[in-house]
This record gives structure tokens, sequence and C-alpha cells, in this order.
């Protein structure tokens, strides 16, 4: 284990494109896991700050325990009628400094309980609810400067991640009625990106949707090997795959960041392009997602 | 003229002189009695018919017999020199009297009556004094007040109420008669009594605080503070006067004569029923109501008699009456103080400004708290005199239900709010209003001079200065350019437009999105979107403007400010002060939240907006500001991206600069 450790850090220095080009074999993966494990013993200590109601639909605010003295505060979205358990998503926002409160996860949160879902839009570690001294402006510089050019910040932050989604599975299949085999995972831009990775090392999670990603934005100077998307996403099959993506994407370039990922991705899987930059999906495309995820979650 | 003798009155001395001519002490002959004659300025009766005119006045004048009046006995012509003979009254002028210093308020409450007193008996014979001010109000040894100088404005200077131009821009003039003229006198409309009662408010306000509710010692500011800005608190500077008084005070002080009390009769039905308000709970006192009943019954000298002890009773009864109410607001405030102060120590301003505001109190009512909690705003603009709203920004969610603050009109000097950032609006009586945000702190004051924005242009003043669109071009805007045959005059299109292919969902020319060459009819104010680079710079020629470049854009989305959004820092309000919601575009400037520095609207969100020079490629377009469609962070510059030319979508449309 030691090893391995000293085996990733000498590699942070090697350029990224390199796991692009080859990515890590099975051993040096399974020792990526290790930096995914939790103590699933550890109390949930599931917390409802609120409940509100619109239309049927019901949002809770709420927090849970992640690992010993990390709380995620989360909103989670289901129909006020909820009979059986359901199938359920997690979903992961992008870099936007309000969280799980921007309106990509708050459409998603809405349009998937409507069809009878469960839905729970967790903060990243640092944003939202969650946000530290580390960002303030969240500007892509600041944002840069702080966290994602930082290799070992970014990668302590992605494990973080991999665990919240872990324990937001426990917490949904234990706590929120979810059918533990019916569960996906939906992230956007930076949530697709730490989705990517997240899917591949959290075994549970049915399907798999991700949304305006990439292996890393143009401005990124590349990632531990255990933090790469390029190392994660050949390993989400068998369980189904959606990505989508704009032509015109400038944060993520088809060509440099979304092109040689997407090679990468095995069966079955699916690729949708449209012709635009960087945005939030839009209804048509939002469709298709709700659609795929319907078929992916029978 | 010393001992000369005008008629059968000899000149005894020199007493005083002003606009009006030089008034002496004379003596009459024939009655054997002390006098006042007033010899006009030469040329003032120019011909026989100002001299008619005089003396037709001079004659109503001369009815006029109440207690608290100059009267008027004798006019005539003599060696040339018109003049007035009038009654000598001793003492000393209510200016003279005040020194700057306000008066006990039941002194105060006693002249106030006798003032009121004077002015309806002159309204009721048609006569407006148009020239009320203490130095021609005048206190006997006894206590009488008298008003000088009755109708003597209109009589010397008939048909000019309002002094010329020139003269109103001479310091002198300020000094005298202008700071107690109401705003259609200075406008030089029509004046009546309700002319008289402004300036009786303003009487009022230099006798309850020793000081003019309008300071300004240069005539043309003078006028603006007179004609804009509402008058500072009377409390301000006597926190002892009572609530109600403040109130009536200010009401003759309003701008608009239908706004002010409608005549002094009023005043007066004001006084008692403060009387009546007031907590002894005594039954109203038989004298009071009587007073009027019996001045109009009783013959003049009786009646004046009983109207004068009429009068000192209500002022007696009155000033009770607000010792009580001025205990009762002292109790408002200590009670309004205490809920206020853990609040403004925890920094819960936006919970302070909500109560104050819906107390009835204002932030002058609260002593040293109000210096804890508050800052000022001065604001200038370009031209000036633009009206001046503030609205409270946080929390941002509600801000389109919380009303606005009036603060006057611009110049605006030091007007206080509670700490926390603002919407404040500049409306000017032409061309478009100016909407920004700023940010008052506790304790300081924050100044601004803004342009003001005209045909829909912001100016942009900062360094090389240039007007940018307030808003994106909307559809009813493009609507013109293609109904006046935009699409068909080759020479507004760049090189390479595939004019052929820019048509609509019907095949003829206009946006991607429009249906038969119009756009959907409730798309009017939105932001035309589906056009491609080349509709935009064509519209931009066709209509003599241009596309802006990125450092135009970008300077007046983000001016110098350092801010990280059109509206600064605060980055977690992005979805609400900016349309990022996914629920399509909005109407252009739906979201005065997000406001740039220099008024421009949907810079963040809404569509995104083409630019006008290349990419580095050197093929495609910058499209910057973020849309509908996408997450707040792709409003900043980093995630500036570039499209083909060709390039249409429903998020991104255009603004343009000259």
């Amino acid at each position: 284990m030691k090893r391995a450790l000293a085996c990733l850090l000498l590699a942070a220095s090697a350029f990224a494109g390199q796991w692009l080009a080859k990515p890590v074999d099975d051993r040096t993966f399974k020792t990526y896991l290790g930096f995914f494990a939790y103590d699933r013993q550890l109390p949930l200590e599931l917390k409802i700050l609120d409940v509100s109601e619109q239309d049927g639909v019901a949002r809770e605010h709420l927090s849970f325990q992640s690992t010993p003295g990390v709380r995620v505060f989360a909103y989670f979205y289901r129909p006020v009628a909820a009979l059986k358990r359901t199938p359920a998503v997690i979903l992961l926002h992008g870099g936007g400094a309000v969280g799980k409160a921007g309106a990509t996860t708050q459409a998603f949160g809405l349009t998937l309980a409507r069809l009878g879902w469960g839905v729970l839009a967790i903060d990243l570690q640092y944003f939202g609810e969650r946000s530290t001294d580390l960002l303030s402006t969240y500007t892509e510089q600041e944002k840069g400067d702080r966290l994602y050019n930082q290799p070992s910040v970014y990668l302590a932050w992605v494990g973080q991640t991999v665990k919240d989604v872990g324990r937001a599975l426990d917490l949904l299949a234990a706590e929120r009625n979810a059918d533990p085999g019916r569960i996906a995972l939906l992230g956007s831009s930076r949530g697709a990106v730490l989705g990517t990775i997240a899917a591949a090392a959290e075994r549970r999670l049915a399907a798999v949707v991700l949304s305006y990603g990439g292996h890393m934005t143009a401005w990124e100077k590349g990632h531990l090997p255990a933090a790469c998307p390029a190392n994660y996403i050949g390993r989400i099959s068998p369980r189904p795959l959606l990505m989508l993506n704009g032509t015109q994407d400038a944060t993520f370039p088809r060509d440099t960041a979304v092109l040689p990922l997407h090679k990468l991705a095995k069966n079955p899987q699916q690729t949708l392009w449209f012709d635009t930059g960087h945005a939030a999906p839009n209804e048509e495309q939002r469709a298709s997602i709700v659609k795929w995820l319907r078929e992916s979650l029978k | 003229m010393i001992d000369r003798t005008l008629g059968h009155y000899r000149i005894l001395e020199k007493i005083g002189a002003g606009g009006m001519g030089v008034v002496y002490r004379a003596f009459d002959q024939r009655l054997e009695r002390d006098v006042a004659m007033k010899t006009l300025p030469p040329g003032v009766l120019a011909d026989d018919a100002a001299r008619r005119r005089f003396r037709n006045e001079a004659l109503t004048l001369s009815k006029l017999n109440h207690p608290n009046i100059e009267a008027v006995y004798d006019f005539d012509t003599q060696d040339g020199v018109d003049f007035l003979i009038m009654e000598l009254i001793p003492g000393i002028t209510l200016g003279e009297k005040l020194a700057g210093r306000s008066l006990p308020e039941k002194e105060m409450l006693d002249l106030a009556a006798q003032l009121a007193q004077g002015l309806i008996a002159a309204h009721e014979a048609g006569i407006v004094h148009r020239d009320l001010k203490p130095a021609n109000i005048r206190i006997t040894p006894d206590g009488r007040l008298k008003i000088l100088d009755f109708g003597l404005a209109k009589l010397l200077r008939p048909g000019a109420d309002l002094a010329h131009a020139e003269t109103l821009t001479e310091t002198k003039t300020v000094a005298g008669t202008l700071p107690y003229m109401p705003p259609e006198q200075l406008r030089a409309e029509a004046v009546d009594a309700r002319t008289d009662i402004f300036a009786a408010g303003i009487v009022l306000y230099e006798m309850a605080t020793g000081r003019r509710p309008f300071r300004e010692e240069i005539a043309p500011r003078l006028i603006d503070a007179i004609l804009h800005q509402a008058p500072a608190s009377p409390r301000l500077s006597n926190p002892g006067l009572p609530a109600e008084l403040e109130r009536m005070i200010l009401k003759c002080l309003e701008k608009a004569p239908a706004d002010r009390y409608q005549s002094v009769t009023e005043i007066a039905v004001d006084l008692r029923r403060l009387e009546r308000q007031s907590e002894s709970g005594a039954a109203e006192p038989p004298a009071a109501a009587a007073a009027p009943a019996v001045a109009a019954a009783a013959p003049p000298r009786r009646a004046r008699v009983y109207a004068l002890f009429a009068l000192v009773m209500i002022a007696v009864a009155v000033a009770a009456g607000l010792i009580g109410l001025e205990r009762r607001q002292a109790r408002r405030v200590a009670a309004l103080v205490a809920v206020l102060e853990p609040a403004a120590a925890a920094g819960r301003l936006d919970e302070v400004s909500q109560r104050i505001e819906t107390s009835g109190l204002t932030l002058e009512d609260l002593g040293p708290l109000a210096a804890k909690v508050a800052g000022a705003i001065s604001i200038a603009s370009d031209p000036p005199g633009a009206d001046v709203t503030a609205t409270r920004v946080s929390p941002v969610a509600t801000l389109a239900q919380r009303p606005a603050i009036r603060l006057g009109r611009t110049p605006l000097a030091g007007r206080r709010l509670v700490a926390g950032e603002y919407l404040i609006r500049l409306a000017a009586p032409a061309g478009d209003p100016l909407e920004l945000l700023a940010t008052i702190e506790a304790g300081k004051e924050l100044r601004l001079a803004r342009s003001l924005p005209s045909e829909g242009l912001a100016r942009v003043d900062e360094g090389a200065p240039f007007r940018i669109g307030r808003h994106e071009v909307t559809n009813a805007e493009f609507l013109k350019f293609v109904a006046a045959g935009g699409y068909r005059d080759a020479a507004l299109w760049p090189a390479g437009t595939p004019l052929a292919k820019l048509v609509d969902r019907t095949g003829v020319p206009g946006p991607r999105h429009w249906s038969g060459g119009a756009p959907a009819p409730d798309k009017g104010p939105h932001p035309v979107t589906g056009v491609t680079w080349f509709e935009a710079a064509a519209y931009a020629r066709w209509s003599g403007k241009d596309l802006p470049t990125a450092d135009q854009w970008w300077r007046a989305a983000l001016g110098s400010t350092g801010g990280v959004f059109p509206w600064g820092r605060d980055v977690r309000t992005a979805e609400l002060r900016a349309n990022f919601g996914l629920a399509g575009s909005q109407p252009v400037g739906s979201h005065p939240a997000g406001v740039s520095p220099f008024g421009c609207y949907d810079m963040a969100g809404n569509v995104r907006e083409w630019l006008r020079d290349p990419a580095p490629d050197g093929k495609r377009r910058i499209v910057v500001g973020g849309s509908w469609q996408d997450p707040s962070y792709m409003f900043e510059r980093s995630h500036e991206e570039a499209y083909d030319p060709a390039f249409a979508s429903d998020a991104i449309g255009f603004r343009v600069v000259k």
C-alpha cells in the first residue's frame, strides 16, 4: 500500500494526457479503491432541517454524516405520496458557488420526483452549504489556484466526494425508501468529472449520466492519476453510461478533453452531441436524459 | 428726505430700506400720530396705468383691518415720489427675534396662531402676501404679531411674481426672499394662498428649529433644493418638537400646492384636532370650540377679543396635548430601539431596516443608534434634477415586493440609509432612467456621480468613454430592422454572409425562431435570439451603431469594481440576480438586482451576446455573458466561447455600442 502511494505521488508530475493514452492497470486501480473506502458502521446521523412542498413534490433539506465529523448537506426531492421502493438518482452539481441549489439540480430534482423517484442532490465539499475559506469568489482562477490545480488537495477532494456518494447510497437505501438496485448517478460539468470516478469506484450505482463533463478543463494542468477520469471511465461498464456534450464547449473542448475520454468508455454507452457551448442541459436534452434513465432503471 | 414733507406727512427718520424701497418714520400732521412711510423705488409706477393698478391694490389693502396685519392708511404721489402710509409698529422683526435660535414651544404656538389668523383674514379678502418671511413679520413688545408688506410684492412687481432669472442668481437675493419661495413661484407659475402656506411653513420651521429647511448659499443650488429636495426633519434639529407639529410643518412644505394645506383655516383645524387628541382626554375646551362662531357673530372688536382669548386657550391646550404626544413618542422610540439594538449588534441590518420602515419612525428618531447602523449617500448626475429612489436589495428574492424610498433629486447630498446594498434609481425628466447598485457602509458617506442614459444607451465614462445598450436588442427592436427591409439591403451585410440561409421557420428572412417574419406576439420585449453574428452586425450597422469589442463589453459589465459578476462579488445570489434559471429567456431588464455599474441589464444571463471581434482563429466570433440555459459561472470571462458567425441558437443574442 505504501509503495503504491509512493508510486502515485511520483506519477503526479507526469503529463496528465498519458492516462488518456493508457489508463492504469487493474492492480494499480485496486490501490485507488483503497482511497475511497469508508466506515459503513459510522452512524448517518440524518437530520432533516426543513421540508417544503410544491405541486406534489416534497423537498427535504437535510444533512448526514459522511466520514467522521464531516457532514454532507443535501436536498432530497420525492413525491409527496410515495408508496413503495422507488428508483433514485444522486445529483452532483457543477462548479457554481451555490452547489446543490443551482438551477440544473433543481430542474432534475423536480422533474425526476414527478416521475415518482427520489432524488438526492448533495453539496460537493467546498461548495454550497459546505463552503469554507478555501473558496470565496468561485472564479475559475480561484478554483484553479486553490483546488483544481493543487494535485493533493484535489485528490483528497475527489476521495471525499466518492465517499459522500457511497454514503448517499447508504442513506437512500436505508432511510429514503430507495430500491438499492435502481440508483443512478447524474453529474453535470465538474459533477460529471467527479461522477466518472465515483461511478467506477462505487459499484452499487446502476446507471450513470455525465452531462457536459470531460477529462479536465482547458485551464487545468493535470491531476494525480488517482484523480484522472481517464483511469475510471472504462470501468463503469457493464452499467449503462450516457454522455452529453456540446460541440462548441470551450470549457471541455471536444477534441482534447472529451473525445479522447469518450474513446475509453465501454459498452453499454451512448453519446449525445448537441450544437451548443458549455451549458446546462436544456429541455430537449433533459428529456433525452429522463428517457434514458427510465429505460436504464426499469 | 429727512424733514421733508410729502402731503401732510413730515419725514422724521429713516428706519429701513429694502427691495420695496425706503421706510421712514413720519408724522401725520392731520391725525397727529407717527406712521410708517414707504417710498417706492423711482420708476416702479412708470405710467398712469401702473399707477391706477397700484391705487386699486392699495385700496384693497387699506380695507384689510386685522390685528395681525400691518394697516395701510394712505397712498399718494408727491413731487414724483410714490409713497404708502402705514401703521408704525414698535418692536422687532421675527428674523431679529429668532437670530438663529428656535423659540420655546408655547411662544411658537402662540405666534403661529397669530400668523394664521392674519393670513386667514387676508386670504378671505383675496389678497396673497407672496413675500412672507421673518423679515416681514414684526413682534411688538407686548407679543402681538403683525404681518408687514401684505400684497406689496404683487403691487410692486405686477405680473411678475418670479424675480427674473438673473436676479435669482444673485447671492443677495438668496439672503432675502428666495429661500421662502415655493416651487410654483420659482417656476413663475400661478400663485395663490398656498404660496403663502409654503412660506408660512418655512417660517414655522425656522421658529421650531432656528434654521431654514433649505440652507443652500448659492442661488441655483437653493432653487434646486426647493424644487426637488425634501426638507430635513425639523426634529433633527429640535428633537423635542412634537411629531404632529412636524407633520404639519412638512405638510406646508410639500412641493406640489395640491399636497399642502389648501387653506390656512385647515391649519387652524389641525391645531384644534391636535388639542382633541391630547392625552388628558379632557373635553374640548368650550372657548376653542366656540371661537369661530363667536368671531363670526359678534361685532368685529368683541370678536377679536374673543378670538384672541380662544387662541391663547388653544395654544395652552395644544401645548399640554403635545407634551403627552411627546411622551408617547419617546416611549415608542425607546421600544423600537430596544428591539433594534440586539439586531444591530448581530449585524441583522435587513431586519433593522424593515423594523424602522414598519414602525412609522425614521432613522432620525433613533439617536445614537442611527449613527451605528446608518451611512449616507450623495449622488450627482449629468444632467442634474433626476428623481432618486432607493430600494434595499437584500433579501434579493423579495426585492420586487419592497417599496422604494424616495431620496429627492440630484444633486443629492448626505441622505442617510441603513447600511447595506441598495438599488438606486435615477429617473430624469427626459431620457432613460438609470439604475445602479450601491452599498452603504455604516458611518461612511458614499459619493456617486453618473451620466444618465439616453436613446437606450448607457454611458461608460471610465477610461475611453462610449455608450452601450442598456439591454440586449429585443425582438421588437429587431422587427423594426426587418420591417425596414434590413435583410434586403446588401450594403448592411458583412462579406461572406449566407443571406439566403438566414430565414425563419416559415422560410422568410428573420431570426431562426421567428415565424412569418415576426416574433411570437408575447416575445417582443425578450432579447432577439436565433440570430447569427452576421445578423447582429447588420442590425448594428443599420441602427448607426456597432457590436461591442470584448474590451468594451467587459468594461460595461464590470467597470473597475473588481467584481466577479456585474453586481459585485456576491456569487451565491447569481441565480436570483440574473436569468440562469433554465426557464427560457425573459423580457430584458427583468433582473434589476443584477444591473451593471453603468446601468446595463442582463450582462450576466438571459442570453449570451455576440461580440464584434473574431476569436484568435480569425474566423469564429466570441460570445460572452452566459445565458438562461447556462450555469451562472458561464458569465466569467474564462468561459468565453467562440462560434461560427453563421451559428444561431436560442441562447445567443447581442447588444450594441455607439
